[in-house]
């Protein structure tokens, strides 16, 4: 807390411009306690080796927190995907620091809503493994979430994901809600993403717009011949809001290879990189013997499209 | 009244084993027998009707079991399992009479009915009840009432079946002044002829003596039970033992002789019965928190823990109800009650007030009592995060409601709806290792074919746009909306499993495509055209 006294110093540091280094430190000092009421100090950074991304958030994913990720979840799939790279991410990142992550939690959205249910298959090209997720089914909405500050407080889990598909509360519900999922997610040290349509009032560390990619390089034709190539994850980006950074828009790609997110900057030529394996030999990536495997699943000729 | 006679239903299964194999589906064409190792020598102690019909039975020697029938298919004895099964008969003859027991050498189980035969219409009525309701089942069995338990053994093995001594009720006076005679001198002389009559040519085997006994007795020329009930006793105490006198007398009932009664399973359950109704929302939370105390004090001092648990109240106008919850482990803790029970409170209507409440506990295991801070000192940080998982699972199920939690399971099937499953979620924490777990990427790498973060559960039909017989689609319409499709991958033909898949199953060309605002869907054609079957167009999933 600043007291009186501290502030009055402070005055009068600010009149005697002669003594500025005494004055910076006093300035730090006070960011400081600032930023530690705000909570901004003690706080756990997730970097996401995106340069601009990182310094928009101002050093990383800030972890321990409740984040929102808006967009159109009925008409793609990029938020889940966004969500499921970041997860992934964060998976990593936690086993990296020496215990191993314990399991996420993902609260979907009903089956019957339009967004689809989880894929395991998917979600485990991208990275995340489907038997550390546990997947809290339940049909309503209000009752998801308010359950979700009873999961954000458990102790050991990496990530919790919660969709809220189609609710029409006051922005008065959210405040509170969010509030207390933060509170929540604070003691635990859980990170939590919020996935649902934008929201008008939040009180989210960040608060993200996932849409499709149209970006050249995602978008263009390019003469690519390994599906590797021409098939990884795009997003764009934008995020609205982030506190203690500033906002942010671009593209981003994820890397499936390394798990890693990258900045699309430039249509860049692509070619086929030196370690894919011929096309003659696999088949979406399957070697023969993995097809004979599959005896009910006949394929046709390999095909890679250009069509239009 | 006090009921002053006794009256023993014996019912003994001669193909119990048999029977119990026929349940675990073994098909009863080959005669079959049970054997026992005795002496080096293997020796058959229980066969099958059909073994039985061949001339096989009890006490042969497996060789010569063989050279009789060659056909038949020996197992070896499971004592464990017998006595189990006659167990649990014993205990459904609760229905008949409360005292029940179990004749493990002699594969039978005794019902003590006195008292309790004019509510199944006579010891008649109660005999064929219960030999319809065991036949159902698919059982074999012999029985004989007596009012000696040596009288119903001895019938019950070597008797016409179904036959039965009534006993003669007592008349005398209950008021009279001299003091009560013991049963056995009560027993009516005209009692004691109808038995000795049926009982006399039986062999002496009935009398459950020692075979070495029986074959001494053979020997000297006395075949069944009337050549020695009339002979002097005190010789053929001293040549024979004593035993044989007191299983003679037992079956007269001259001697009495009981069985044990099997104890019933005591139900876990405690119960708070209120004085004055009781309606007050901090009344039935107090309630819950007695409840929830006594259950874990109740499972802990008898070494079980529940797997679920059943909340029951009883309304002042009668009505009961209750309501269950499900633990993901066996537990006994009282905290983890009182945490799951703690929503409940507001869900119980006490309308006019409630009377009794009670818990009881279901599926209970034996936990081996652990002390707390040992379990402290063993456990890791890892363990904690296990429990702490556990417990959220167990709250989440109590909160929104049993199968609300699940884990994702692959399936070895092609077919994609049915390449992965949704499994009740377990209390094992799940290993991190995509590699082992058999989903369609191992990998990071895209040596997989492509599968999409969400599928919908039921594809969507689309119109489109494309070219025959195999072309990915140049544009399609979902929801009024048109995309324009600027990269495709595919086809990938999924083909129905012809062994189940219903007649008319189509097989399935996959593509997996990109529209001009760069979202990626899996769309396929049901139906290939170059076979002449109709093509229609499905969207079924969403990439990230």
């Amino acid at each position: 807390m600043i007291n009186k006294q501290q502030a009055f110093r402070a005055k009068n540091f600010s009149k005697n411009s002669s003594n500025s280094q005494i004055k910076n430190d006093y300035l730090e000092n006070l960011k400081n306690q600032i930023g530690s009421i705000d909570g901004r100090v003690s706080r756990h950074l997730m970097p996401l080796a995106v340069a601009p991304l990182d310094s928009a958030l101002s050093g990383g994913l800030a972890l321990g927190r409740v984040h929102m990720l808006c967009g159109m979840m009925q008409a793609h799939g990029v938020v889940s995907g966004f969500a499921t790279a970041l997860v992934r991410r964060l998976v990593t990142h936690l086993s990296a620091t020496g215990k191993p992550a314990g399991p996420v939690v993902w609260c979907p959205a009903s089956s019957a809503g339009g967004a689809g249910m989880l894929y395991g298959h998917g979600l485990a090209a991208l990275g995340l493994d489907p038997a550390g997720l546990m997947i809290v089914d339940t049909p309503h909405p209000a009752r998801r979430m308010a359950a979700l500050d009873d999961i954000a407080r458990t102790d050991g889990l990496a990530a919790v994901v919660a969709e809220y598909d189609g609710m029409q509360k006051s922005s008065d519900y959210w405040m509170r809600l969010i509030r207390r999922i933060q509170l929540a997610a604070e003691a635990s040290r859980v990170t939590v993403f919020l996935l649902g349509a934008p929201l008008a009032a939040n009180g989210c560390e960040t608060v993200w717009h996932i849409a499709p990619s149209n970006h050249a390089s995602n978008t263009a034709y390019a003469p690519v011949k390994s599906a590797q190539q021409l098939w990884q994850p795009a997003w764009q980006v934008r995020l609205q809001r982030a506190r203690g950074g500033y906002p942010f828009q671009g593209h981003i790609g994820w890397d499936l290879a390394s798990g890693r997110f990258t900045e699309l900057t430039a249509v860049t030529e692509a070619g086929p990189p030196a370690s894919a394996p011929a096309e003659s030999q696999t088949l979406f990536g399957r070697t023969p013997d993995q097809i004979s495997a599959g005896y009910q699943n006949r394929l046709t000729q390999p095909a890679m499209r250009q069509a239009l | 009244m006090a009921v002053t006679y006794r009256h023993i239903l014996y019912i003994c299964f001669p193909y119990l084993a048999a029977a119990r194999m026929h349940r675990h589906g073994v098909a009863s064409v080959h005669p079959m027998v049970f054997v026992e190792s005795v002496k080096g020598a293997d020796r058959v102690v229980a066969c099958c009707p059909l073994a039985r019909r061949r001339g096989l039975g009890a006490g042969m020697r497996l060789a010569d079991a063989r050279a009789l029938c060659p056909t038949v298919h020996s197992y070896s004895t499971d004592l464990a399992s017998d006595h189990a099964d006659l167990h649990k008969l014993a205990l459904w003859a609760r229905r008949y009479s409360p005292l029940t027991g179990v004749d493990e050498p002699a594969n039978g189980i005794w019902i003590d009915v006195a008292g309790a035969e004019h509510l199944f219409g006579g010891v008649r009525g109660l005999m064929a009840d219960c030999a319809r309701r065991l036949r159902q089942s698919g059982l074999h069995l012999r029985f004989a009432a007596a009012p000696t338990c040596g009288a119903a053994w001895a019938l019950a093995h070597y008797a016409r079946p179904g036959i039965h001594i009534l006993p003669q009720h007592d008349a005398m006076p209950a008021a009279a002044a001299q003091p009560v005679a013991p049963p056995h001198t009560r027993m009516r002389a005209r009692m004691r002829a109808s038995m000795r009559q049926i009982l006399a040519p039986l062999p002496l085997a009935a009398l459950r003596i020692e075979t070495d006994t029986e074959s001494a007795l053979q020997r000297a020329g006395l075949q069944v039970i009337g050549d020695i009930m009339a002979m002097p006793r005190a010789p053929l105490a001293t040549r024979f033992g004593n035993d044989l006198l007191r299983r003679l007398d037992q079956a007269f009932g001259d001697v009495q002789e009981s069985f044990c009664p099997l104890a019933p399973p005591q139900p876990m359950i405690v119960s708070r019965n209120f004085a004055e109704p009781v309606a007050a929302a901090s009344d039935i939370v107090a309630m819950i928190s007695y409840l929830a105390d006594e259950m874990a004090r109740l499972l802990y001092h008898t070494g079980m823990a529940a797997r679920r648990l059943e909340l029951g109240w009883q309304l002042v106008d009668g009505g009961r109800h209750c309501h269950h919850i499900h633990l993901s482990r066996p537990s006994r803790q009282a905290a983890l009650f009182h945490r799951l029970l703690a929503g409940l409170s507001d869900r119980i209507n006490p309308e006019f007030g409630i009377e009794t409440g009670w818990m009881q506990a279901h599926d209970c295991s034996p936990l081996a009592p652990v002390d707390q801070p040992l379990q402290h000192m063993a456990t890791s940080a890892d363990s904690t995060a296990g429990e702490n998982y556990a417990s959220l699972i167990d709250r989440l199920v109590a909160r929104l409601g049993y199968g609300s939690v699940v884990h994702l399971k692959p399936q070895a099937n092609w077919q994609p709806e049915a390449a992965q499953q949704t499994m009740l979620a377990e209390l094992t924490m799940p290993a991190a290792s995509v590699a082992a777990a058999g989903w369609l990427a191992p990998t990071l790498s895209t040596t997989a074919p492509p599968r999409p973060i969400r599928l919908l559960a039921h594809p969507h039909p689309i119109d489109v746009v494309a070219l025959l017989p195999d072309h990915p689609p140049a544009q399609f319409i979902w929801q009024r909306r048109t995309h324009k499709i600027i990269k495709a991958s595919g086809p990938e033909r999924i083909a129905p499993p012809w062994w189940t898949a219903p007649a008319g199953s189509k097989s399935r060309d996959y593509f997996r495509v990109q529209d001009h605002h760069g979202a990626c869907f899996w769309l396929y054609r049901d139906g290939l055209p170059e076979r002449g079957e109709t093509a229609a167009w499905f969207l079924h999933g969403f990439f990230a």
